[in-house]
């Protein structure tokens, strides 16, 4: 990875923010001709990630103050465009655009024809569309650093002057975060799961003490901090990140809370499960992830008890745990600002997503059914429906998600940007299958994927979400795969297994799938071969 | 000057310029110190006004050219 750094004024200091990144800094105001001209080296085959900060009141020109259009601007939406359709392999960071509160047309500046606001404004509207068309373009919105620390602590005139460095010190380590957390999100690096205490955390009080109508919750004061958190644990679990309660207290208080206490904005349903008991939280948690099928990496913990934060921190460091806010005013502030964007920022947000919940609830009822079964019987039960679609556009997101998230049933696990998916569904040698799930409890969404390399004849991808492994929708995937292969003319497939830490599961799929054992190469990955002729 | 006043001041040279500790001393400064050229030099108050949470004024910016000038900046 190597990042070139680009901007139409002095930047340099983020070259030593950005570390442990590499990054090379580009000439003195070279942003537009490294992104217009075609050999410049921004293009060049090192630069794995283009990252763009300008400032904007610079890029305005003359516009900035009045005087007629701000050409540069145009000019560098043209550019931002056309390199992102040039190379769909490099990822490009931009700010969106940000203008400085000086309004030389004071009062006058909403109505007036030449209004900057709304010049603003539609820049950006311009630079988001272009984002949109183009998944390798990341933006971060600068102006919420500018409302959160304000101007005059982000903006220095006397660097300005002497240097054509418009920044202050904070204001790099600042926009170093940005991107980093934006490159994360893209990557789509967040965490899964939230573990929620009850007690002082999602209301005030002990509700075993106070009684569910006795526990701080509701319009006014301290009540209202509560009600207000939950409304943004709502928020955050329509993103599709799972919330779980992990509380020392009876099962029926808390039962009590969700059936009568109206002001209660989060519902047993918007929780994938709740453990409402006297053991170990470590034991609640280990119990819930097995149930979730989801590893305790992809955790956080929040908890008012700062005994039980260090439990957690001891016995399962793995899990994510920040500190607790002291004064309940700031709470749902804290969550909005320090948890959410470091844990659970999210680039883009898929149908699948949005009814996350409603899956794994589903897939519990399943394993509750699956109690009383036999296999096939419960599988026949299920009424199992599953969809293939071949090389779809739609997909991309999805499917990139996919690659990266997919631990488990995953037999190479080999992790694709949007813009790697966008190349195999272009390219005629690939193949990019993709698989919805259905049953009579609920729809899946997308929850298999295979990648054909259809030059070879070889299996490069193929994975299965943990939700709906050992229901054999695997089998309908490999189905459709070795059509496709068959049908350019292969007398065999060729399958991959690579092992990693996790994906034991997937070991013996193609054995158990009539496909022979071929090499098995120093570095522990398998290939195996299948004949597939027309009496398959 | 103060002793201690030096030593920080050549802490933040040798930070902002990412040199090493023996190439700065008591008497560095723009004129003797290749690094120390006019990017390096903002990285250098960039480094001060960090570690005192304080902007430098333009007038101080341009006027200060060594070691010794920035130590007497030092609150």
């Amino acid at each position: 990875m190597k990042f070139l750094l680009l901007s139409n004024v002095n930047v340099q200091p983020l070259v030593s923010a950005l570390k442990p990144f590499e990054v090379v800094p580009g000439a003195y105001n070279s942003m537009l001709s490294e992104l217009s001209i075609a050999n410049s080296r921004a293009s060049a085959s090192e630069i794995s990630h283009v990252i763009s900060v300008f400032d904007s009141d610079s890029l305005m020109g003359d516009a900035f103050y009045g005087g007629g259009k701000p050409g540069q601007c145009d000019t560098f939406l043209d550019a931002l465009e056309q390199f992102c359709s040039r190379h769909p392999e490099k990822i490009v960071v931009a700010n969106s655009f940000c203008l400085s509160s000086s309004r030389w047309l004071s009062f006058a500046d909403l109505t007036h024809a030449d209004s900057i606001k709304c010049l603003e404004a539609s820049l950006n509207q311009r630079l988001i569309a272009i984002a949109k068309e183009h998944s390798n373009l990341v933006v971060f919105d600068m102006e919420l650093l500018f409302r959160r620390h304000g101007e005059d602590a982000l903006i220095s005139n006397a660097m300005w002057y002497a240097g054509r460095i418009r920044y202050t010190a904070r204001m790099f380590e600042l926009l170093s975060a940005s991107i980093r957390g934006a490159l994360a999100a893209h990557a789509q690096q967040s965490r899964k799961v939230l573990i929620l205490d009850l007690d002082n955390t999602l209301w005030g009080g002990v509700v075993g003490e106070l009684g569910c109508h006795g526990i701080a919750l509701g319009e006014d004061g301290t009540a209202r901090c509560y009600r207000d958190f939950q409304r943004s644990l709502k928020a955050l679990q329509r993103t599709g990140i799972l919330l779980v309660i992990a509380s020392k207290n009876n099962e029926s208080d808390v039962d009590e809370v969700f059936e009568r206490n109206s002001s209660m904005l989060l519902k047993r349903e918007d929780f994938a499960a709740v453990c409402a008991n006297w053991r170990p939280k470590v034991e609640n948690i280990s119990e819930v992830a097995q149930l979730l099928n989801l590893g305790t990496e992809s955790f956080v913990f929040i908890d008012d008890n700062p005994v039980e934060r260090e439990a957690i921190r001891k016995f399962m460091p793995e899990i994510a745990v920040p500190e607790f806010p002291d004064r309940v005013e700031n709470l749902q502030t804290w969550f909005v600002r320090e948890v959410v964007p470091v844990y659970f920022g999210k680039y883009a947000i898929t149908t699948e997503d949005r009814a996350k919940t409603e899956q794994y609830r589903a897939n519990m009822a399943r394993k509750k059914l699956a109690q009383s079964f036999d296999l096939d019987g419960y599988l026949a039960e299920l009424g199992i429906e599953c969809d293939i679609r071949i090389d779809s556009g739609a997909d991309l997101v999805r499917a990139a998600q996919m690659t990266q998230k997919t631990n488990q049933f995953n037999l190479t696990t080999r992790r694709y940007t949007v813009a790697d998916l966008a190349r195999f569904v272009e390219s005629a040698e690939h193949a990019v299958l993709m698989l919805d799930y259905r049953d009579r409890f609920g729809d899946e969404g997308s929850v298999g994927l295979a990648i054909l390399d259809l030059g070879q004849g070889q299996i490069d991808t193929f994975l299965a979400s943990c939700r709906v492994i050992g229901r054999k929708v695997e089998d309908h995937l490999l189905d459709k795969a070795i059509q496709l292969c068959r049908g350019r003319g292969f007398s065999r497939i060729i399958g991959e297994y690579i092992p990693s830490r996790k994906n034991e599961i997937a070991a013996s799929f193609y054995e158990d799938h009539g496909f022979k054992l071929v090499t098995r190469h120093p570095n522990g990955s398998i290939t195996y071969e299948k004949a597939i002729d027309a009496e398959y | 000057m103060q002793n201690t006043k030096l030593q920080t001041a050549i802490e933040i040279v040798v930070k902002a310029l990412d040199v090493p500790p023996d190439d700065i001393g008591p008497e560095s400064s723009i004129e003797n110190t290749p690094a120390w050229d006019s990017m390096g030099h903002m990285s250098v108050c960039l480094e001060f006004e960090r570690r005192y949470g304080k902007a430098l004024a333009l007038e101080n910016i341009i006027a200060t050219a060594s070691v010794r000038d920035l130590a007497a900046m030092i609150p």
